[in-house]
């Protein structure tokens, strides 16, 4: 997620650039053809280009909302997963009933909280189809993530594994119905955000929604120079490529954050608010903080 | 640093290119169970040591819980940097991506890759602008070595014969025969490289042959142009990770140095094995290994 204030030009250019270059060339031909050799009927001015201009506008108008609503879901999944894992650390550090005598039971609601912790990791490296066991050893320590190998679907397993060990809280009678019901609403609330993220990863904008503003703006851009080289002669490159970088821009720019875990810059910044997140629970369960905070790195944040 | 030593230097410099390539360092660290080293040189005339620092510790961040991971900072010119911190780690492997596109073309660009695979004596590891990152918790299961000829040595064969036993992966020889015409007559008096597809088959069988890692081995052999060969091949075979020599990997032309342009659009990670073995994966037993 970009966090400066301006997008640099270099992140633009190289998808334009091709596309720019071409048509620099073509309106450069154009109006030589025009200007020079008296190809008067390169002059196309009743050429409807304001209209076919607002037309494609229109299209591209709405592909960016629809990229933009699937990039802002994404960010408010993740809100809400650091706000469902606060509010199950505390559940998990507060609610287990607590006999100091033994000495099995704080480790348990600890080991929970570390499982929460694992959870937000596994879910962000299964959304960028990153491999999480290094971590998860990190994390949970090397026996239980060589467990989790056998899933395929990581952080689904994290999430039963916090159930069974809620279960065998319960049958130890450190925890009553009432308090499961309640921790088992959150856990149910982890598994929708899950799934909700792996539907916007694993369904793509509609392809006609991508293909036909790309089509229009490319047909767009082609003919502007016929329509202006009659008024504006050598002068139609300048103009002609002007208007046609804010039409490319716009459709860059669109399909850039219609995937927002694809590991890119433009990805919701789910390396930063795993940190947050793992900050915040280890600062709960009071373990010493050896972690640093995520910064931006040359204006994004991962 | 004993022989089973893995270690992994991933060189950074924050590029869209490097954070793409974090979940390829996570399946070979995962893989390999091994070491990592996160190494950035920065230029102190252009970046204070605080920011540097900064970037460095936000770069890779979930690399802070893995079991075996430190960061490094050096201050000056890259390539010095990385080739002088790279001297001391022999055994490592050195990871580097390469750099990012930025749409225009480059005459007079000097591939800071290509010089570090030409400097370096440890084996380095790369990725093509073209190369779709790998599945999460995907193994690598085809492992693919160029061979052009006898004269490049075996040094690549011997170690992606050692790494497709740490794999479990079947391992692929390929070999391109050139497309025989007559400016080929000059060429020839210098390689021993097989001029048909018959003798190339039989060279490849007596080297997987030889191999005492030789449970799975595939040949791939056929003629023609060897970019368009060499993809195809690549494709046939599935492969996941291509080996190959450090004399194959680079070609010198009337000016300078560059990756062999028959490896550009290649697409599978790319590992440059330096001439003097490493021991990243444990070759030794194969040391006998001749070409016929």
């Amino acid at each position: 997620m970009m966090v400066r204030d301006q997008l640099s030009m270099k992140r633009l250019w190289p998808q334009a650039s091709k596309r720019l270059m071409l048509l620099l060339a073509f309106d450069c031909t154009i109006a030589v053809l025009y200007s020079v050799y008296g190809f008067k009927f390169l002059a196309l001015n009743g050429l409807p280009l304001a209209p076919l201009g607002s037309a494609i506008t229109i299209f591209l108008a709405f592909r960016t909302n629809a990229a933009y609503g699937r990039w802002w879901e994404a960010r408010q999944l993740w809100g809400s997963l650091v706000n469902t894992s606060r509010a199950l650390a505390r559940q998990f550090l507060t609610m287990l009933d607590d006999d100091v005598e033994d000495v099995e039971q704080i480790p348990l609601g600890r080991r929970l909280v570390l499982h929460q912790i694992a959870f937000v990791h596994a879910l962000r490296c299964h959304l960028r189809r990153q491999n999480p066991f290094p971590e998860l050893a990190g994390v949970l320590g090397v026996d239980d993530a060589e467990q989790l190998r056998a899933y395929g679907n990581v952080p689904a397993a994290i999430n039963l594994k916090i159930g069974r060990l809620l279960k065998q809280a319960r049958e130890q009678g450190m925890l009553d119905s009432f308090r499961w019901v309640s921790i088992d609403e959150n856990l149910t609330a982890l598994s929708n955000i899950q799934g909700a993220c792996e539907r916007i990863k694993n369904t793509p904008l509609p392809r006609q929604f991508d293909y036909l503003p790309r089509l229009l703006v490319n047909a767009f851009c082609w003919l502007v120079p016929f329509g202006l080289v009659g008024d504006l002669g050598l002068m139609t490159p300048v103009a002609s490529v002007l208007i046609s970088f804010t039409f490319i821009a716009a459709d860059v720019v669109s399909r850039e954050i219609e995937d927002p875990f694809e590991n890119t810059i433009h990805d919701t910044p789910m390396t930063s608010l795993s940190r947050t997140v793992e900050l915040n629970l280890r600062e709960q369960m009071e373990l010493p903080n050896t972690l640093r905070d995520v910064q931006p790195v040359d204006g994004f944040v991962y | 640093m004993t022989d089973n030593t893995r270690h992994l230097i991933f060189a950074t410099s924050f590029s869209d290119a490097c954070h793409a390539a974090i979940p390829s360092v996570a399946r070979i660290v995962d893989t390999l169970a091994a070491r990592l080293t996160i190494l950035h040189v920065y230029d102190p005339q252009k970046k204070t040591f605080r920011e540097a620092d900064s970037m460095l510790h936000s770069f890779f961040a979930e690399a802070d819980n893995y079991p075996d991971c430190e960061r490094q900072m050096i201050g000056g010119p890259v390539f010095e940097g990385i080739t002088e911190f790279c001297r001391h780690q022999r055994d490592a492997l050195l990871f580097l991506p390469a750099s990012d596109r930025i749409g225009l073309p480059r005459p007079f660009h000097r591939s800071l890759r290509t010089r570090i695979i030409r400097a370096l004596p440890s084996s380095v590891w790369t990725l093509n602008q073209t190369q779709k990152i790998g599945g999460s918790s995907a193994t690598v299961k085809h492992i693919a070595v160029w061979l052009t000829s006898p004269e490049e040595g075996l040094d690549h064969v011997r170690q992606a014969a050692a790494h497709a036993e740490t794999m479990d992966a079947t391992l692929h020889l390929l070999h391109v025969v050139p497309e025989v015409h007559e400016g080929m007559l000059g060429s020839t008096m210098f390689s021993a490289a097989p001029l048909g597809t018959e003798y190339a088959t039989a060279w490849l069988n007596r080297v997987a042959g030889e191999l005492p890692q030789h449970r799975d081995v595939k040949i791939h052999v056929t003629s023609g142009n060897k970019k368009k060969m060499l993809g195809r091949l690549l494709r046939q075979s599935q492969a996941e990770l291509l080996m190959v020599s450090r004399q194959s990997a680079l070609q010198q032309d009337f000016f300078r140095t560059e990756l062999n342009p028959t490896l550009e659009d290649c697409s599978s990670a790319l590992i440059c094995v330096a001439q003097e073995s490493s021991s990243l994966w444990n070759s030794a037993g194969v040391g006998g290994l001749q070409p016929a």
